[in-house]
């Protein structure tokens, strides 16, 4: 079993192809005109690269081919609605990742010496973010890293938007912050956040572990 | 994602229809004219600005005889648009097209966000659907060349290379089209904004 | 082109080439994802497929009379007696 995002109305987030129309009937990606490629799906870990207003368990024909971030198949029917996805849920994650951004600010923070500041980053409730980053941020010119202030301005960023974008760009600003971090080269610290969003997701609304 | 549009109209298919209206087929007869009809009467109202029920009622005429006389055997659509434009006098562009889109802007060098819309182009009220009206607006303002390269192709279904035979394009035809597609999306954008 | 750091003003050059299908595989993901993540972009983006989608729905009907005059023009001819 996989996953698939849909916009409100179970269309395609891209061609607009309405899946409410076609109930759980068998779907060719040459009769939709969906796709040169065929038909995507997610597996949990892609989860987090896709998130849209819909979320639906889908059924894809053999062979599904496994590609980056998501599967791809030639067939797929619609199963059902994962219901717990619901506009509270989608709050919830962005609020999750407003904090993780907050987290990776104050990392950036306690590096550059200004443990007060993490701390401050790190106690804060969501409602007081706001006024904690933006003073922070006025002391931050000389004394922090230029990984510090670029976090913290992302933080600025999320609080600012999570009321007005949609979680899939909340997400993308805390894996976008996060690969901000000034940690070991080798470390992918985008693909970390994916990873955590994608546990998130998992856990929050009960996914069936990957076939 | 829109696949690009291939025309029905294949080389055996219309092969058939010759052999068939020669033979006297009268369902052939209307079987093609009900297939391609339509789209050569949007090509001429497109190219020449206003009805053109006459131009490619006497363009279908002179296929009908060029199919008896045996001197068009396949590519009746190619054929159909040959004559549409042997018969055509263009209109200039309605008015002057806009060359570069309004002005939006991205974040510059040195943002964190740099590259990402500062300024983005407002979108469509939700569920706008262009408008027949708004749509041949839109293309009047295309030069004469991308109208036709973009109906010949994008609502016609021709290949390249029957674009460039029926119009004879200066220079490039992906290149014409291209060009036309992103005139096509402004233009049609400021009729529906009303900017 | 990676996900992770796609912008705006490329991925706004990039939209027409993936709507007519000429968008290079290895591009597509982080093209698809960034729309996703980027509501101007797939704003613009929609217009795009809404604004080719409209050529596509213009066909008009023969009028019958051509219809029956070409019909008639294609029907065989009676032998002359």
């Amino acid at each position: 079993m996989y996953w698939k995002f849909l916009r409100g109305g179970a269309h395609s987030p891209f061609t607009g192809f309405s899946w409410a129309s076609r109930g759980g009937v068998w779907v060719t990606a040459d009769a939709a005109e969906l796709c040169i490629q065929g038909i995507h799906a997610c597996r949990i870990a892609d989860l987090p690269y896709w998130l849209s207003d819909e979320l639906w368990e889908i059924e894809l024909a053999d062979p599904v081919r496994e590609g980056e971030d998501k599967v791809v198949g030639s067939r797929a029917r619609l199963v059902g609605r994962v219901v717990d996805w619901t506009e509270q849920m989608q709050r919830d994650l962005s609020e999750g990742c407003v904090r993780r951004t907050g987290l990776h600010a104050a990392e950036e923070l306690r590096a550059s010496g200004l443990s007060e500041e993490a701390a401050a980053l790190e106690a804060g409730s969501l409602a007081e973010l706001s006024a904690v980053v933006v003073a922070i941020a006025g002391r931050l010119p000389g004394r922090a890293s230029r990984a510090a202030v670029k976090l913290c301005g992302y933080l600025q960023d999320a609080i600012e938007m999570v009321d007005v974008y949609p979680v899939a760009t909340i997400a993308y600003i805390a894996a976008r912050a996060a690969n901000q971090r000034s940690g070991p080269a080798a470390t992918n610290y985008y693909v970390l956040e994916r990873e955590w969003q994608s546990g998130w997701l998992a856990e929050n609304l009960r996914l069936a572990a990957d076939l | 994602m829109m696949a690009p549009r291939e025309c029905s109209a294949t080389a055996g298919v219309d092969a058939e229809l010759c052999a068939r209206l020669r033979q006297g087929d009268t369902s052939a007869a209307v079987e093609l004219v009900k297939r391609d009809h339509g789209i050569a009467m949007f090509f001429a109202q497109v190219m020449r600005g206003y009805d053109a029920e006459d131009l490619v009622s006497d363009s279908w005429d002179e296929l009908f005889a060029q199919i008896a006389d045996g001197s068009v055997t396949s590519e009746l659509r190619v054929a159909l648009f040959n004559q549409v434009m042997a018969r055509l006098n263009p209109a200039e562009p309605t008015a002057q097209q806009i060359s570069q889109p309004p002005e939006h802007t991205f974040f510059g060098a040195g943002d964190r966000w740099e590259g990402w819309w500062d300024r983005a182009p407002a979108p469509w009220p939700d569920g706008k659907r262009p408008e027949r009206k708004q749509v041949l607006n839109a293309l009047s303002r295309l030069s004469v060349q991308q109208r036709a390269a973009l109906v010949l192709r994008d609502v016609a279904g021709l290949q390249a290379s029957q674009v460039m035979e029926v119009l004879t394009p200066v220079g490039e035809v992906d290149i014409l089209l291209d060009s036309a597609r992103e005139a096509y999306v402004v233009e049609l954008d400021r009729e529906i904004s009303g900017s | 082109m990676n996900a992770s750091d796609t912008r705006c003003d490329v991925v706004s050059t990039l939209i027409m080439s993936w709507h007519v299908g000429s968008l290079r595989e290895q591009d597509r993901n982080a093209f698809e994802q960034h729309l996703l993540f980027c509501p101007p972009c797939l704003a613009q983006s929609d217009k795009v497929g809404l604004a080719l989608t409209a050529l596509a729905e213009l066909p008009v009907d023969p009028p019958p009379e051509l219809l029956r005059r070409l019909a008639e023009r294609t029907a065989p001819r009676p032998r002359g007696g």
